[in-house]
């Protein structure tokens, strides 16, 4: 008895820390056109919306935070699409400059030298002129851009692997633009930031966030709404093979090799949604239904809008946000690493786009490197079974070179 | 019982119709006349915001669309019509009220549900709210030509001409730099700017014909306008979201009333040209780039006829067809057209003071295109009652309408969704009204309480889990309000003053969902509390009007704590005209307390702003 009893305190006491370990910022998207978007920070079982106008008296984020990424260890990049900023902050919200010239900046990737923006835009801060988007390689220390290449219309989802970039061209916006989707994941080596090809995936618009995890790349294919239905895409990014599936991974994230996807269709017939949670093994090529752990997936089929889904790296608490009536509160769920929910948050409009912070405290840190072992996590957060030699990873909570 | 006692300050002006006293048995608003072109107004929109129980939606500046929304059923919900035949747009079913000048207006009106005339088109009651422009007739040969100067580079040019009591042609053309400042201060930033890419360019004509009980319009407008967006945050001038619009609408109308004894019949026929080019294709623009042409056509006919059976009840029948199309050249969209056929049956029954009617309509839209929607067939119905005790009337309506989806609720491409519900609308009113009129002194009070539902609303929500959007049937809300005006009026022969005011409260509230967090708060851009003052005066050649508003805080979001609202608002405009011989000279300030306001978040209103006219009267001294 007593020691059950003792075990229980263990049990409690553990599932305290690794709650306290939870340090995670995302983004609100908020009302487009009306300048309201939000950076909340979430710190064990609290939340603080209006997290960035508090740590910064008289200061908004701007329109639309599109997505956020973590540079180097206290430096983190926000891209405000709509506002066509760049917001730099420290992993305590403080604004610490920013970049204006990417104009309709979408995603991002880095090195932890360089950052990687995926622009909408033709004008670059250099002067070119584009007929397509490019890709705007940032220096970290001056915060200028110091190279650009251009790629297809609308690029969207940009990912680092061996040097290359792989960015995923949507052309999404075709319906009033005068080109067709695009089909396209460019490749562009980091360094010189040439073209070195393009991979035609012969699926169109391949529009949205992309997960990664070591060399392989999820892609979502939107399609064109119409006759085209979407389609998932598994990029191997050694050899450019590539797997398509007939589903969509609207949302998708990546965790201890695999992929976890969330696919939503509109079906014409019954006139709702179909949400389908699925898990891809991109190594096997085997699909399984739902994310299949806890309850997450009973929960997200109940969400009224499923808008984004996280997994902690350092920790495995997983997080999914629901963007709810689009002009009604968000929600964001919490669950540990067993997908028990532990928390569920209100957020701000369409809450996505989530970044964990490296715990902090000494004593938490000590447990970290137990709980880790030895995995090597990119600066997604991704873990990462092969790292490539000079890549910078997060090992044991320190970012290295491997 | 409305009488029109507006007119009685107007009698010793030449070109004012009087009109016979008509019985309204649904509330009605006018402003006419000299007080019209008294108040400090550019657009029907700006006459509107000083009747109960509206709320104008203005995306700012001279060049932002401006669309009127009654007891908050929505713009789509209003009936719009000039010279008794509807404007439509069979695209997005707006119409932005900033195309018509008042200039050449004789009269703006709202009713709430509908006139209850018998002789009018079917039409006319298929709206929730209907707003009725009309055109003034000339009495004699002249004209008048004027200029104005007024803040923010606007300069405009105005002239009018009438050959008897037959054809009036007026013309203008105006252009606005528009680049006004503006300012947010909060807690979270403290913003001031130049609103950049809000300038005008229009050229308008127009000429309206009387003969023989024929009554004809034609109408040209055109213009180049820039599209500024929202306000958000920047960190310089150096990008910008450049579009430019061009429009051009153009209408042919005519309508002819002929009685055969006790039958009385009217006919209308309607053509309308409407072009829009919408281009974002600019290299400094950072949003897409697109540049698109829509153009619209639309041809309208409707015969109405109405016959008193017996002394105390008359019968009244009405067939509307309307043909209306679309192309664009937007990727993936077809060309379509919708077929329109509304007939109503009316009938009225009258009893000493007591008045008794009842309306069914019928409406048939079918959409012709490739996968159309199902045809849209559907019975509506309304009941109004009234009872006249000397100056004192009481009346109530109910009424159960729709609109129907547009043409982008169900085709645009990523968005249309051709299963769509149409949008009901169903309002009950019971109000009364007082009126003494005597020869120096005159009251009038109106008071009108209502309660509307919405169901099946349409609007456009995300995809789950994309970032597209489509157009569902979402949403239920109910309303319920009390409207009221008062005027006073004091005429002499030399002094007419009025003072008109105004008072509208209301309580609109989310009904969609109860688990939903946004359940039961009030609909977004839905002030509970607003009201108006106009104070104008006439004294020998000097004439003038002193306007006040206040509008409550307004929530912009569903879940209506989440943002912070926008403020509530006062505005003072005073307008002070003379005339000297033959000129008129003119002097208005708008916005006098500077406030600086919005009605939409994010897109900021002028703030304070100064105009001056000269205008010269040849021949007769028309207005």
């Amino acid at each position: 008895m007593t020691k059950r009893l003792i075990f229980l305190a263990i049990a409690v006491i553990s599932l305290t820390i690794a709650t306290a370990q939870e340090r995670i910022i995302f983004l609100n998207e908020g009302n487009w056109n009306s300048d309201d978007g939000q950076v909340s920070l979430i710190e064990g079982s609290t939340i603080t919306n209006k997290w960035f106008q508090q740590q910064n008296p008289k200061k908004k984020i701007g329109d639309t935070p599109n997505d956020i990424i973590h540079l180097r260890d206290n430096l983190i990049a926000i891209c405000v699409n709509t506002s066509n900023i760049i917001q730099y902050i420290t992993a305590d919200g403080k604004d610490c400059g920013a970049t204006e010239n990417v104009p309709n900046n979408r995603k991002m990737a880095s090195d932890g030298s360089y950052l990687y923006v995926t622009s909408y835009a033709h004008t670059t801060a250099l002067g070119e002129k584009y007929t397509k988007g490019y890709v705007a390689k940032i220096n970290i220390d001056t915060k200028e851009v110091v190279k650009t290449c251009e790629v297809g219309y609308e690029p969207e989802g940009i990912a680092l692997y061996n040097g290359k970039l792989f960015v995923a061209n949507s052309g999404g916006y075709a319906v009033t633009e005068n080109h067709s989707h695009e089909t396209t994941v460019s490749v562009v080596d980091a360094e010189t930031m040439q073209k070195i090809t393009d991979i035609d995936t012969e699926c169109i618009n391949l529009f949205g966030s992309m997960a990664q995890y070591g060399k392989y790349l999820c892609i979502n294919s939107a399609g064109n709404y119409e006759s085209i239905g979407p389609k998932t895409i598994i990029l191997n990014c050694d050899d450019y093979s590539f797997v398509t599936y007939d589903f969509a991974s609207t949302i998708s994230c990546s965790h201890n090799g695999k992929f976890y996807c969330i696919g939503t269709n509109f079906s014409q017939i019954t006139y709702s949604y179909d949400i389908c949670p699925r898990t891809i093994d991109p190594e096997s090529g085997i699909v399984s239904d739902g994310i299949g752990i806890g309850n997450i997936d009973s929960d997200i089929k109940k969400m009224k809008t499923p808008y984004d889904m996280y997994f902690n790296p350092y920790t495995g608490f997983i997080y999914v946000s629901d963007a709810n009536e689009y002009q009604s509160a968000g929600y964001v769920y919490q669950y540990n690493e067993s997908g028990v929910l532990q928390n569920k948050f209100k957020a701000y409009l369409q809450p996505a786009h989530f970044l964990a912070l490296p715990p902090s405290g000494t004593g938490i840190r000590n447990t970290m490197s137990d709980v880790m072992d030895d995995a090597f996590y990119n600066l997604h957060g991704v873990r990462t079974t092969n790292p490539a030699k000079g890549q910078i990873y997060i090992y044991k909570g320190k970012k290295v070179v491997y | 019982m409305v009488t029109e006692i507006v007119i009685d300050t107007l009698l010793s002006l030449s070109n004012v119709v009087v009109t016979a006293p008509k019985i309204s048995q649904t509330p009605y608003q006018e402003l006419k006349g000299e007080q019209l072109q008294l108040v400090s107004t550019t657009t029907v929109a700006d006459a509107l915001k000083y009747f109960a129980g509206v709320q104008i939606k203005d995306y700012g500046g001279l060049g932002g669309v401006k669309t009127v929304n009654v007891r908050s059923m929505g713009a789509q919900h209003v009936g719009v019509f000039i010279d008794g035949i509807r404007i439509t747009n069979a695209q997005n079913g707006q119409v932005d009220l900033g195309k018509y000048s008042l200039t050449n207006m004789e009269s703006v009106s709202l009713y709430n549900g509908n006139k209850t005339e018998m002789l009018q088109s079917a039409s006319e009651y298929a709206s929730a709210s209907t707003v009725y422009l009309q055109t003034r007739q000339p009495q004699a040969t002249g004209g008048n030509i004027s200029y104005s100067n007024a803040s923010f580079g606007t300069n405009r040019v105005q002239g009018h001409f009438d050959f008897r009591n037959i054809v009036s042609v007026d013309g203008e053309f105006c252009h606005s730099d528009g680049d006004y400042p503006f300012r947010y201060q909060s807690a979270y930033e403290d913003t001031t700017g130049i609103r950049r890419n809000s300038d005008i360019t229009f050229f308008r004509i127009e000429s309206s014909v009387f003969y023989k009980g024929f009554k004809g319009h034609l109408y040209h407008y055109s213009s180049e306008r820039g599209i500024p967006g929202g306000v958000v945050r920047r960190l310089s001038d150096k990008f910008s979201n450049v579009a430019r619009e061009w429009d051009n609408n153009t209408f042919a109308q005519l309508s002819k009333s002929v009685g055969f004894g006790k039958l009385a019949t009217k006919f209308n026929l309607r053509y309308a040209y409407d072009y829009l080019n919408y281009n974002a294709d600019y290299e400094e623009n950072v949003s897409m780039h697109y540049n698109n042409h829509y153009t619209q056509q639309d041809v309208y006919a409707s015969a109405t006829a109405s016959y008193p059976v017996i002394d105390n009840l008359s019968l009244s029948l009405s067939a509307d067809g309307r043909w209306s199309d679309l192309v664009c050249d937007v990727a993936y969209f077809h060309y379509v057209y919708r077929i329109d056929l509304k007939s109503s049956f009316t009938a009225r029954y009258s009893l000493k003071g007591a008045n008794f009617s009842g309306t069914l309509l019928y409406t048939d839209v079918s959409d012709h295109t490739t996968k159309k929607a199902d045809p849209l067939r559907r019975l509506t119905g309304m009941i109004h009652g009234s009872y006249t005790l000397g100056k004192f009337q009481m009346r109530c309506f109910w009424k159960s309408i729709f609109r129907a989806p547009t043409l982008n609720d169900l085709y645009y491409v990523q968005v249309g969704n051709r299963n769509l519900k149409p949008e009901y609308a169903k309002q009950l009113n019971i109000g009364a009204d007082y009126t003494l009129m005597g020869s120096i002194f005159g009251t009038k009070i109106q008071l009108d309480a209502y309660y509307n539902r919405i169901e099946d609303r349409i609007v456009a929500l995300p995809l789950k889990g994309t970032t597209n959007w489509t157009m569902l049937n979402f949403g239920k809300t109910r309303c319920y309000g009390l409207n009221g005006t008062l005027q006073l009026l004091y005429t002499t022969k030399n002094v007419s003053i009025d003072l008109l005011n105004t008072a509208s409260f209301q309580d609109d509230r989310n009904r969609t969902d109860k688990e939903s967090d946004a359940y039961n708060d009030l609909i977004p851009y839905s002030p509970k509390f607003s009201c108006s003052s106009v104070l104008s005066a006439q004294y020998r050649g000097w004439s003038g009007a002193l306007s006040f508003m206040y509008v409550g805080k307004r929530y912009w979001l569903n879940e209506n704590d989440l943002g912070d609202p926008l403020k509530a608002y006062t505005n003072l405009d005073l307008k002070i005209s003379k005339t000297i011989r033959n000129f008129l000279i003119s002097a208005e300030v708008n916005d006098i307390c500077d406030n600086g306001y919005e009605l939409i978040q994010r897109y900021p209103m002028p703030s304070r702003n100064f105009r001056f006219t000269i205008k010269y009267f040849f021949k007769n001294k028309a207005l």
